[in-house]
């Protein structure tokens, strides 16, 4: 059933936010900042408590375990502490080179495919959505360790193993047994996470290509099709109309997937052996901690929650940045224009 | 004349039909490298015996063996299993009424509202497994201890101590903490389900819920016969999203039993945990779904 | 549209059907278990300090005291390699330990200016130090040597024997009893020295002051009488008590610790093979600790460095490492506070003076698949050498120092056969054994005295999966050779 109503007048926005309310009155209105505030202080909790913890000093997180003002201020010695245990400046610049092209890149290979979803009826398109459920579902860590096997010796369809053995059985005819080794290795290298992205297949890619073909397909085709009678091809139909006009669905799965590269750790941790990205080190440090200042990580050891806290906090500080910057246009943009159809 | 209009029709449909497998090829060519091989893989893993060795990964079949024992000879998989279940079965329901509910009210007309959007969006950028462990820390002595929970007594009222001290058991314990952990994941699994609903919500043209004004119906009439149906293709998306989450997400049950045995070292024995569960998760998502398509049929023929 | 998805739930229900049935033989056992499992996420990090672990010391060596800077030997080995055959090698070293970070950078530096050696370390976190190396192997690309963190049994998964280091058993910088305990198949397989930088040992501390309020004996004066036990422990704390505001008197850092170094044992590890290690004794020794909570004697919840610091407890178990100047108790007043060696199991140990240890296994070992394995030898020969390393200075005072290193460096160890799961790799080792320490075994002390004999008999039937668990799969791993 087809939204028959897409671009409506901003007079018709403002009244169907008034006619949305429920109810009217004080109560009402009481009762909604109520439910609102208990409920989000359910998520804000865990933030407070990691800014008061990781500025609280030694002595004051001796002296009263959970009180919400600390009686004396240690931030700069917490947070220097946490920089260097997470080796900040380079990580954040590994991430930056690492997780955030990949995600880039997942957001435009996924909107090509979920065009080619959404417009195209092509053979196999039932099976290839079957597929593309297939790949929502299946955990990231069923497929980790036969991936390492694979990245290890990396074949474009098997038709690098195919070229090898065929050398070689060339070369066995003439009773030389060179090798030619053309399947790279590629782990430890950024191509790890950047070579799945690029074909739609990196981190909940499945998602965001479903997230594409919802929205792909809700566009009117009437700008497309006069598109086609003008003589554009497929790809220039896709760049000049319907790319422009996707804006919001382009916004929101860059929000998603960069959310979701940033705090991978998963992936990285396990392909890469040197310059790991943030999310890593948060891994490393505590036993950075333990190990250079012989800090332990309990509830009740001092410092040590405060470093922690801290490192948690200068980890997801840029995505919150980020977020507060983007959020006009994603909370807004949602509004103009919905992303069903 | 209309003959060849047809054949022209026809014609564009082919040439459609060639252009989308164009834009959809690379993405079949990732999925051959980077996941047909490896789930085939971790299939066969799951029927063999594995062992990682200086020649690299050994693999024996063994057939169902490890199916068997997950099933027969280990008690707690079933365990396991039927806790996914329950957990699916009550955290599902809750999760998508409460994203509408608080979708709806975030939709609405009021102050502040642009910070609570912002609010309660924020779990989606803070949870990730490393950050949501260290703040909810919990060490041996206490059952929960650090960040939240124990009833937002700050952690001060432990609840083994309380319950202790009224001479409850430790089952008494451990449920009220579980209830609690349980209130407060809910509550932090809803972010991405609140901006769909939202999504959804703002296309609901205005008019119509101008013309059921003008035949006085009531907030609730209003709801039911308007802004549910008009929701239902974009819950099936949240709904399809959120069951995908609840089953697959680090902190389910038995994920987090499956991920521990590989973080040990193991590959044959969780790969058959892993494939039975996919199994039973598939067959119950796939029986919610077709549920609700008939759900949705029903109420456009009524 | 519908008939094709019907087909294909039929189909998925089909097959979830064959697997039950073939599943659906005997009953699953009842399992006993007087705490609920929970599904919490039990992501523990490393140095989650529930500590009371590891000595490495032991063997009949007394070395390491202070030391000579820099002055690494290069003299070939017992087993005749050359380290000049091995330069411009590479050796791969993974550790959730940075050497840049603590003092043994400038080893590493001088090692491979010595020997020409590279040394490359690859990090990794704790929780996934296992994982990370098997999928390293799986792609060839194995490290050369891994630092096993208590991770037993794990590191059987990871580790091969070190007899392709061709290291000399015999050099005696080694601790033997490791070489011991780490042996399968006839070869070892971790190796560890006497006293080196990591080792981490429990002490007692006290506050002479309180002690002298409370007119209760000092730790040394009831060695001296040949008294000091875990009860003298107790009666100290009793002591305090009375004329401390009825505040409990003493603490422990840690469950584990208590538990082990009052001759306690979970598992027994001897010759290769695991049994069950909870006897008699275990009830004892828990109903000791459980009454003297329920008398509030001990102090819980709340950190122990702060409690002492504040005067809140008299004594307490810690770290060793609070002797040092960058210790948890680098603030306290220094010239109030008495240190001394843990109480024994009883008084029949403490007339044949045997200290208790709590069995931790740590150490270094080669990694299936090493491709320079000699050259991890010499690495490992210099690197554990506690001879490279100065660390003098480093102590509160030089009091505080000369205990250090005698506490490092005692030479009667008794049972290290009381092999224990290290509390922070409880999920490594967990999901091999099946058995969480925390919530299965060390509860048991945690409620009412008389309920300590069946939650303990509860926790010896855990134990007894977890160790048939262990054992198969050591075999597993060592029958795949």
């Amino acid at each position: 059933m087809k939204n028959p109503l897409k671009n409506i007048s901003e007079a018709d926005r403002l009244r169907a936010l008034r006619y949305a309310k429920v109810g009217t009155g004080v109560a009402y209105s009481l009762i909604r900042y109520a439910l609102l505030i208990s409920i989000g202080f359910l998520i804000i909790y865990p933030l407070l408590y990691m800014i008061v913890t990781s500025i609280m000093s030694t002595t004051a997180f001796n002296n009263s375990t959970r009180v919400w003002i600390p009686t004396e201020i240690g931030m700069k010695d917490n947070f220097s502490k946490a920089i260097e245990a997470l080796g900040f400046v380079k990580s954040f610049l590994n991430t930056i080179k690492l997780e955030v092209v990949s995600a880039l890149l997942e957001v435009v290979t996924c909107a090509v495919i979920g065009y080619g979803f959404a417009r195209f009826d092509f053979k196999g398109k039932k099976i290839f959505t079957g597929i593309l459920f297939l790949t929502i579902l299946v955990p990231d860590m069923m497929v980790l360790i036969p991936r390492m096997v694979n990245y290890s010796n990396l074949d474009f369809m098997f038709i690098g193993k195919g070229i090898e053995s065929l050398v070689a059985w060339i070369g066995g005819l003439f009773g030389a047994e060179w090798i030619i080794n053309i399947t790279p290795n590629i782990v430890n290298t950024g191509w790890t996470l950047w070579l799945p992205s690029l074909f739609g297949v990196g981190l909940r890619s499945g998602v965001l290509i479903y997230i594409y073909i919802q929205f792909f397909s809700g566009l009117p085709r009437e700008l497309e099709e006069a598109a086609w009678v003008d003589g554009a091809g497929p790809f220039k139909t896709f760049l000049k109309i319907a790319v422009p006009s996707s804006s919001v669905v382009f916004i929101t799965v860059l929000v998603f997937s960069l959310i979701w590269h940033w705090n991978d750790s998963l992936l990285s941790g396990m392909y890469l052996t040197s310059d790991l990205p943030l999310a890593s080190g948060l891994n490393t440090v505590v036993p950075y901690m333990v190990q250079k200042w012989g800090i332990y990580f309990t509830a009740n050891t001092p410092q040590g929650a405060s470093i922690v806290m801290a490192a948690c906090l200068l980890f997801i500080t840029p995505m919150l940045i980020f977020y507060m910057f983007i959020q006009r246009g994603f909370i807004e943009s949602i509004d103009r224009v919905g992303i069903t159809g | 004349m209309s003959k060849s209009k047809l054949k022209k029709a026809r014609g564009i449909e082919e040439l459609k039909s060639r252009y989308g497998f164009f834009f959809v090829l690379p993405w079949i060519i990732g999925l051959i490298m980077f996941f047909f091989i490896p789930i085939i893989q971790s299939i066969i893993y799951s029927f063999c015996s594995v062992v990682v060795t200086s020649d690299g990964v050994k693999t024996t079949w063994v057939g169902l063996e490890n199916y068997k024992e997950i099933l027969k000879v280990d008690p707690k998989y079933t365990t396991w299993l039927t806790e996914s279940i329950t957990s699916f079965a009550y955290s599902l329901p809750i999760i998508l009424v409460l994203s509408l509910i608080l979708a709806i009210m975030l939709n609405q007309n009021f102050r502040g509202r642009v910070f609570f959007r912002a609010l309660y969006f924020l779990p989606v950028i803070i949870a990730t497994g490393k950050v949501m462990s260290y703040v909810f820390t919990t060490t041996d002595e206490n059952l929960v201890e650090m960040g939240v929970s124990a009833g937002m007594a700050s952690g001060m009222i432990k609840v083994e101590d309380l319950t202790s001290a009224l001479n409850m058991g430790t089952e008494v314990a451990t449920f009220i903490s579980n209830a609690i952990n349980n209130i407060f994941n809910l509550v932090w699994s809803c972010g991405i389900q609140i901006v769909l609903f939202l999504a959804g919500l703002q296309s609901i043209p205005s008019t119509l819920y101008e013309a059921s004004k003008v035949e006085g119906a009531t907030k609730w009439e209003e709801f039911w016969f308007i802004t549910f149906p008009m929701l239902s293709r974009i819950t099936l998306l949240v709904g399809i999203f959120t069951m995908v989450e609840l089953f697959i997400n680090e902190r389910a049950p038995m994920i987090e039993q499956v991920y521990g045995k590989m973080r040990g070292g193991q590959y044959d024995i969780p790969s058959a945990m892993i494939w039975f569960y996919f199994i039973a998760a598939c067959a119950i998502m796939g029986i919610l779904i077709l549920l609700f398509y008939k759900f949705i049929l029903k109420r456009y023929e009524a | 549209m519908f008939n094709k998805t019907k087909r294909i739930l039929a189909l998925l229900m089909a097959l979830v059907m064959v697997f039950t049935l073939a599943g659906c033989g005997a009953e699953p056992e009842e399992e006993i278990s007087v705490i609920v499992e929970e599904d919490i996420v039990y992501e523990t990090v490393g140095g989650n300090t529930t500590s009371g672990d590891g000595t490495t010391s032991g063997g009949n060596t007394t070395s390491g005291g202070t030391s000579t800077p820099g002055g690494s030997t290069s003299t070939p080995n017992g087993n005749g390699v050359n380290p000049e055959d091995y330069r411009g090698r590479t050796v791969k070293f993974i550790s959730t330990i940075d050497p840049a970070v603590d003092e043994s950078g400038p080893v590493v530096e001088n090692f491979e200016k010595e020997y020409g050696i590279t040394v490359e370390i690859i990090p990794s976190g704790l929780d996934e130090h296992a994982q990370k190396v098997m999928g390293l192997i799986a792609a060839d690309q194995s490290p050369d040597v891994a630092r096993s963190n208590g991770d037993f049994p794990a590191f059987m998964g990871y580790l091969q024997s070190l007899d392709a280091t061709k290291i000399d058993y015999n050099d005696p910088i080694w601790n033997q009893n490791i070489f011991k305990m780490t042996t399968f198949n006839g070869s070892p397989y971790l190796c560890d020295t006497v006293g080196n930088i990591w080792a981490e040992i429990d002490i007692v501390m006290y506050s002479k002051s309180l002690l002298k309020r409370a007119n209760a004996y000092t730790p040394e004066e009831y060695d001296a009488m040949g008294k000091w036990t875990w009860d003298a422990f107790f009666e100290i704390g009793k002591a305090v008590q009375k004329v401390n505001n009825n505040k409990p008197g003493c603490a422990i850092n840690s469950k584990e610790c208590y538990y082990h170094a009052a001759g306690g044992s979970i598992y027994k590890l001897k010759d290769g093979v695991v049994s069950n290690g909870m006897d008699n004794k275990t009830v004892e020794i828990m109903s000791k600790y459980s009454q003297a909570k329920k008398d509030n004697i001990v102090m819980e919840g709340k950190s122990v460095t702060a409690a002492l610091m504040e005067g809140d407890i008299g004594i307490t178990t810690l770290h060793a490492w609070s002797l040092k100047k960058t210790g948890d108790l680098k603030n306290g007043k220094w010239d109030d506070y008495g240190f001394y060696y843990l109480p024994y199991y009883d008084e029949a140990a403490a007339a044949a003076k045997q200290r208790p240890v709590t069995g931790i296994f740590r150490g270094w070992g080669l990694i299936k698949g090493a491709k320079e394995p000699v050259a991890a030898g010499i690495f490992l020969r210099e690197y554990l050498d506690v001879n490279n390393y100065d660390v003098g200075g480093t102590y509160i005072s030089p009091a505080a120092e000369t205990f250090f290193f005698e506490v490092n460096n005692i030479a009667e160890y008794s049972s290290f056969e009381n092999y224990n799961p290290y509390m922070t790799y409880i999920d490594m080792n967990y999901f091999i054994t099946g058995v969480k320490s925390g919530q299965e075994i060390y509860h048991a002390m945690y409620y009412d005295p008389n309920q300590v004999a069946t939650n303990v008999a509860a926790a010896k039937g855990a134990v007894d999966k977890g160790v048939k668990n262990i054992n198969e799969f050591i075999e597993q791993q060592l029958n795949s050779h």
